[in-house]
């Protein structure tokens, strides 16, 4: 026999009142598998990258309030002095006043005569001669003295500020020709981020500024940050 | 008719699997419900006790609370870049001290230096005596911090003369530096 089906609205309400139970209950099965694929698994990565955000805010937390507590513990005058002594150390700039003074200094205090003396700025602008990496500025001494007294300014000059290094010296009799080359190195751009972790002065650090310190002459000028 | 056709009977199994077929369905549907619930929930929980929010704003006052230190932070920070710039001047730069010391610490008195000339990385000198027997000892006493090589790599012995006028010896010694 060649039955034939025909869907018709009296057929569809047979079909719902006979398995009405069974779509209820595949339509409530259904839309909990879509919101779990589209609501609750997107959910769970949102969760992982909350807790990835969590974990960086509060390591950054950690280096700020740490930074905060070296930084509140920090004399602002001290601050103040130890930039002092290490600007006239290592001038930002072409510091002449500071180097005439220097060897001022040093010849008072070991007795040296200085004759002439002559500096070898080269370019007043751009790049100068670099000695070591740090750019310099020579400076050629005559000195009419034995050894023993040109001796003792060298060794003046090596604990006066801003620091120098004697790269020539020519002894013959009682007169010396030394060429010493004053540093100076520009002051750096600081970019500070908040995820950078501050250290302080370490040990070292501040043995160094006492030596400094202790090399620094009367007559040496105050730095400031505005310059 | 047959009499082994038990229509009741059949319709009675018919029932009871479909009953316990509703039922699976029924437990199906209640346990996705509940599962889907009991997720959502929980990652609200979980998030919520994250703290994002308090966090975030903990991170803000403290970045504030920076931000009025920063004048400090740059001199800090300057400190510290100028003291690793001197540190290493000071550890790189060429003692001529050091070797003026060395060389004139053990001359023995009677011998003066004519003249002596440091550079980068060559010393010469010129020392002269009366006696040759102090001579020997300065030359003795140089040879010995050669061989320390310490600040000197090499030793030469350029020339060693006599004025007969005056009976004065005058060494001439050239120096390699480290």
């Amino acid at each position: 026999m060649n039955k034939k089906i025909v869907f018709n609205q009296d057929l569809l309400k047979i079909i719902y009142v006979r398995y009405r139970p069974y779509l209820i209950y595949s339509g409530v099965i259904i839309i909990c598998l879509i919101i779990f694929l589209k609501v609750v698994i997107p959910q769970i990565y949102d969760f992982f990258t909350v807790r990835d955000e969590v974990n960086q805010i509060r390591e950054r937390i950690n280096v700020l309030t740490q930074n905060l507590n070296l930084l509140s513990n920090l004399n602002n005058s001290d601050l103040d002095s130890d930039l002092n002594i290490t600007a006239l150390a290592l001038p930002p700039e072409k510091d002449f006043a500071g180097i005439l003074n220097a060897i001022k200094q040093a010849s008072a205090k070991s007795g040296a005569v200085v004759g002439d003396y002559s500096f070898m700025v080269g370019e007043i602008s751009g790049k100068t001669k670099e000695i070591k990496k740090y750019p310099s500025i020579e400076v050629d001494l005559s000195l009419k003295n034995d050894i023993k007294t040109t001796q003792n300014f060298l060794n003046e000059i090596y604990k006066t500020l801003p620091l120098s290094e004697v790269s020539a010296i020519d002894v013959s009799g009682n007169s010396a020709n030394i060429t010493i080359s004053f540093y100076y190195k520009q002051l750096p751009k600081m970019q500070y981020n908040k995820n950078m972790t501050i250290k302080g002065l370490s040990n070292q650090d501040n043995s160094l500024l006492k030596d400094l310190s202790n090399w620094k002459t009367s007559e040496s000028s105050d730095f400031s940050l505005a310059e | 008719m047959s009499e082994n056709i038990n229509l009741v009977a059949n319709r009675r199994d018919e029932s009871l699997k479909e009953k316990k077929s509703l039922k699976y369905f029924r437990i199906i549907a209640i346990f996705s419900l509940l599962s889907v619930f009991l997720f959502a929930i929980s990652l609200f929980i979980f998030k919520t006790s994250l703290g994002l929010t308090s966090l975030k704003k903990q991170e803000d006052t403290l970045s504030a609370n920076m931000a009025s230190l920063s004048d400090k932070t740059v001199k800090l920070l300057l400190v510290q870049e100028r003291i690793k710039n001197i540190s290493d001047a000071l550890k790189n730069r060429s003692d001529v001290n050091k070797i003026l010391d060395l060389v004139t610490k053990d001359m023995p008195q009677n011998v003066s230096v004519n003249s002596l000339s440091i550079g980068k990385k060559k010393a010469t000198l010129i020392v002269s005596s009366y006696s040759l027997y102090d001579i020997n000892i300065f030359l003795e006493n140089l040879q010995k911090m050669s061989e320390n090589k310490k600040i000197f790599k090499r030793l030469i012995f350029d020339t060693l003369s006599i004025d007969d006028k005056n009976g004065k010896y005058s060494l001439g010694v050239s120096i390699d530096l480290l």
